[in-house]
């Protein structure tokens, strides 16, 4: 698909590919000019920006895109990268870091976490606490109790 | 407060007399929240909902105007009052199948909902008249400061608030709006329009349905938030889009009075004789009948002995009320519904006197 925009005499032209027009929506001419008759002032600045977007992105194209992600599944949630493929949802905020590559293969990439989540760890402890003294497991439940004291200290 | 009285409260959707173009009929700012350290709910078990729930709730019940607030877990509903909820906008369908852990708190006095473990962990929608979004918006902020001054939330310097979907990471505020265009419906205009506004990042759909029904002849209109948009370039968008679609929307309202006159009067004719007349009434019906009778007031087609903006939101009421009991009857199984019906709309035609004028 080609793109031409004409502004103040500046020719500026955009060859896309069919899947990155899609992925733009410009993919149905018919509609593309009823959008430009009925809102003419809104889809001008649309295009415009579009057009900005896109030759910025070339400019910084020949940059090699660095590796992708060295995980398959978030270590906090247990959400996949699959997962992500197939619905675009993710499980966790942790899952941003986790699939950075995933998301933005230019983006720079942050520590990611390697546990489950501690305020997960935490509820799920003093859940299982309350099960042990509801059962007058009362071992069990000195440990849990230590388990909890020691997250907490962790988080001072 | 129980769940009957807030029932029988007016709808935050139901319009007010600021809504003055009869195109606009209320606007939604959505605003999302998640916690650090949980999983979205979309990807959690009852126990990681029940303990954002435990977290929250106690934070919500302190904010002002919260303390007294309806508030119910979803398992605790009727079927029955969630469809009617979810016809006054006060849940929406992806809440409105959910169960344990997950939360609906609704103020008395606020036009405010907020939802826990929706599709976000916080879910809050603020409603106001006509396209008054930007003193929603202000609300919402002032909300989310409150929520943050108390919980940790999901946030990055990078991606903004984060969500369960990337694209939707941001300000966490999303943008919609209510607008009633039986014109641009009946000059068969909606299918060109909605991919017009495709192009715009702005999405539309049937108030009533997700498919291509155009019961009603409303239509949401939701600003899809851009990577690198702020708020105001988004509200700024979302604004000038509406704006332009409602002076479409008059136009064609008024060709259509000038070129097809015969046919529109016709149709609205039809609708109010329906409605003078039945015995038995369908929702379809009533939101149809009720749509082209608007028109015809807006129109001076149906002249009132009344101020045309009380017609105009009584006609909303029954409306919403009727869509409201058909929820409720599911639980209580309430005979001749499609009788009660008939005979609502048929006395608020006898107790509001009008003329059908003919030009």
């Amino acid at each position: 698909m080609f793109l031409t925009q004409i502004v103040n005499g500046q020719v500026s032209e955009l060859a896309l590919c069919e899947s990155c027009a899609r992925a733009k929506g410009l993919f149905d001419p018919q509609s593309l000019t009823f959008a430009e008759k009925f809102f003419p002032e809104e889809f001008k600045q649309r295009v415009d920006k579009l057009v900005r977007e896109l030759t910025g992105n070339a400019e910084t194209a020949s940059e090699p895109a660095p590796p992708m992600s060295m995980f398959n599944r978030c270590p906090v949630c247990g959400f996949s990268v699959d997962n992500y493929r197939n619905t675009g949802h993710l499980g966790c905020p942790d899952c941003y870091k986790v699939f950075a590559r995933e998301l933005d293969p230019t983006a720079e990439i942050e520590d990611a976490p390697e546990t489950e989540a501690p305020a997960l760890t935490r509820a799920r402890l003093q859940k299982e606490l309350q099960q042990a003294i509801e059962r007058e497991n009362y071992e069990r439940a000195a440990q849990l109790r230590d388990q909890i004291n020691a997250l907490t200290d962790a988080d001072a | 407060m129980k769940i009957n009285t807030l029932l029988k409260a007016p709808s935050n959707w139901a319009p007010t007399r600021n809504d003055s173009d009869g195109v606009i009929m209320g606007s939604i700012v959505r605003m999302v929240r998640n916690l650090a350290g949980f999983p979205f709910p979309g990807w959690s078990t009852a126990e990681s909902r029940a303990a954002v729930a435990e977290r929250v709730l106690p934070v919500i019940k302190n904010i002002q105007g919260f303390k007294t607030a309806f508030c119910a877990e979803l398992s605790q509903l009727s079927y029955g009052q969630r469809r009617a909820l979810l016809t006054r906008k006060q849940l929406t369908p992806c809440m409105a199948a959910r169960q344990d852990g997950c939360h609906v708190i609704i103020p008395q006095r606020r036009r405010t909902v907020l939802m826990v473990n929706e599709e976000e962990h916080i879910v809050v929608h603020s409603f106001q008249d006509g396209l008054n979004l930007k003193k929603g918006i202000r609300e919402m902020q002032q909300l989310a400061d409150q929520l943050e001054d108390e919980l940790e939330i999901a946030y990055s310097h990078q991606h903004g608030y984060l969500t369960s979907i990337p694209s939707e990471a941001g300000d966490g505020l999303q943008l919609y709006s209510l607008l009633h265009l039986p014109g641009l419906t009946c000059a068969n205009m909606m299918n060109q329009v909605t991919k017009a506004l495709e192009k715009l990042h702005v999405s539309i759909s049937p108030y009533y349905s997700d498919t291509q029904d155009d019961t009603g002849h409303q239509y949401v209109l939701y600003s899809i938030p851009g990577p690198e948009d702020t708020v105001d370039e988004m509200l700024d968008n979302f604004e000038n889009i509406i704006m332009h679609l409602v002076r479409r929307e008059q136009q064609v309202r008024r060709k259509l009075l000038v070129d097809s006159n015969q046919h529109l009067q016709d149709a609205i004719g039809r609708a109010y004789g329906l409605l003078t007349n039945c015995l038995r009434l369908s929702m379809k019906e009533l939101r149809d009948t009720i749509s082209l009778l608007r028109l015809g007031t807006l129109l001076g087609i149906i002249r009132w002995e009344e101020e045309e903006k009380d017609i105009l939101i009584a006609l909303n009421t029954i409306s919403e009320e009727q869509a409201c009991l058909t929820g409720l009857a599911e639980d209580n199984g309430t005979p001749n519904l499609f009788q009660q019906r008939a005979r609502t709309v048929r006395e608020f035609l006898h107790n509001h006197p009008h003329y059908f004028s003919e030009s």
